[in-house]
């Protein structure tokens, strides 16, 4: 069965980019707006993979990571935070609330399936 | 597995375009001389969007300049750059560089000619903090101590200025 990716994006360009690497390496994908929308579109579902931003309105990434860290379906899921940031404190930030790693954008659609690669198998 | 981006790049144009016209919005609020932290800020993170997704969308040029545009704004927003004429102005004049060069990246032509020098100036661009008298009176007495005390002043000025260099 095909694995779920979820993707937390406030930028449809990105979003996009994501979906589409995603499901050529065959995933299914859900797509979020920000962490409030992403949220609530993992009502009742499993996932495989998160890939969520950092900076968006309504729900940042870190909030939207420590809520899904309290979820039982999401407490050891997989999530990769995507960030231009390159600052180790904002990836100190993001692993203490509970991502599993960090993608720094830019990044190429091989990078990302390498990292996902990694973190999934 | 070789993934051609090309086609997924008409949406990032689309919301380039959106971001460009709200920063030149911001722009033209601030050089109406409505400083407030908040639209610095709103500005900085619009760059940094740009930044990212033109790098990840393999607009390399695109990315570069919006990275200056960043920085120069980060500055403002830490005041070592002052939000005056001549700053607001440059930031003006690279947003119409920037939506000529994200034109000209949609249509596959050449880059404008200027984006180099323009992209120059956003990085060089600093604010010289005006002398501050009693600073100037403090290092002249700190002069003649270090001459009474047998230091060596070239060391110490070198110092100073490894100092100043850091502070910038």
């Amino acid at each position: 069965m095909a694995k779920t990716a979820l993707i937390v994006d406030d930028s449809n360009s990105i979003r996009q980019m994501l979906g589409f690497t995603l499901r050529e390496a065959g995933f299914q994908v859900i797509e979020g707006v920000n962490g409030g929308d992403a949220l609530a579109k993992l009502e009742g579902k499993r996932v495989d993979l998160i890939i969520t931003d950092l900076n968006m309105p309504v729900m940042d990434g870190l909030t939207f990571i420590r809520a899904a860290r309290v979820r039982a379906e999401t407490k050891f899921t997989p999530i990769l935070m995507l960030t231009t940031e390159s600052h180790p404190e904002k990836r100190q930030a993001a692993k203490a609330a509970g991502a599993t790693g960090w993608i720094v954008k830019p990044f190429q659609p091989a990078q990302l399936l390498q990292v996902i690669g990694r973190v999934l198998a | 597995m070789k993934i051609d981006l090309k086609p997924l790049r008409k949406t990032f144009f689309q919301e380039a375009g959106e971001q460009v016209a709200q920063m030149a919005a911001g722009l033209l609020t601030l050089a109406a001389g409505d400083v407030n932290p908040e639209l610095v800020n709103a500005l900085v993170r619009r760059a940094h969007f740009l930044r990212g997704a033109a790098g990840t969308f393999g607009l390399a040029e695109t990315a570069e300049f919006t990275h200056a545009m960043e920085g120069l704004l980060d500055r403002m927003r830490s005041g070592r750059v002052e939000p005056d004429r001549t700053s607001i102005d440059l930031l003006l004049e690279a947003m119409d560089v920037l939506a000529a060069l994200l034109d000209s990246a949609r249509r596959d032509t050449a880059a404008p000619a200027n984006v180099a020098a323009v992209r120059g100036r956003l990085t060089s661009a600093r604010w010289r903090t005006p002398p501050d008298p009693a600073s100037a009176r403090e290092l002249r007495r700190l002069d003649a101590e270090v001459f009474l005390q047998g230091m060596n002043p070239a060391r110490v000025r070198r110092e100073l200025c490894l100092l100043r260099r850091a502070a910038n």
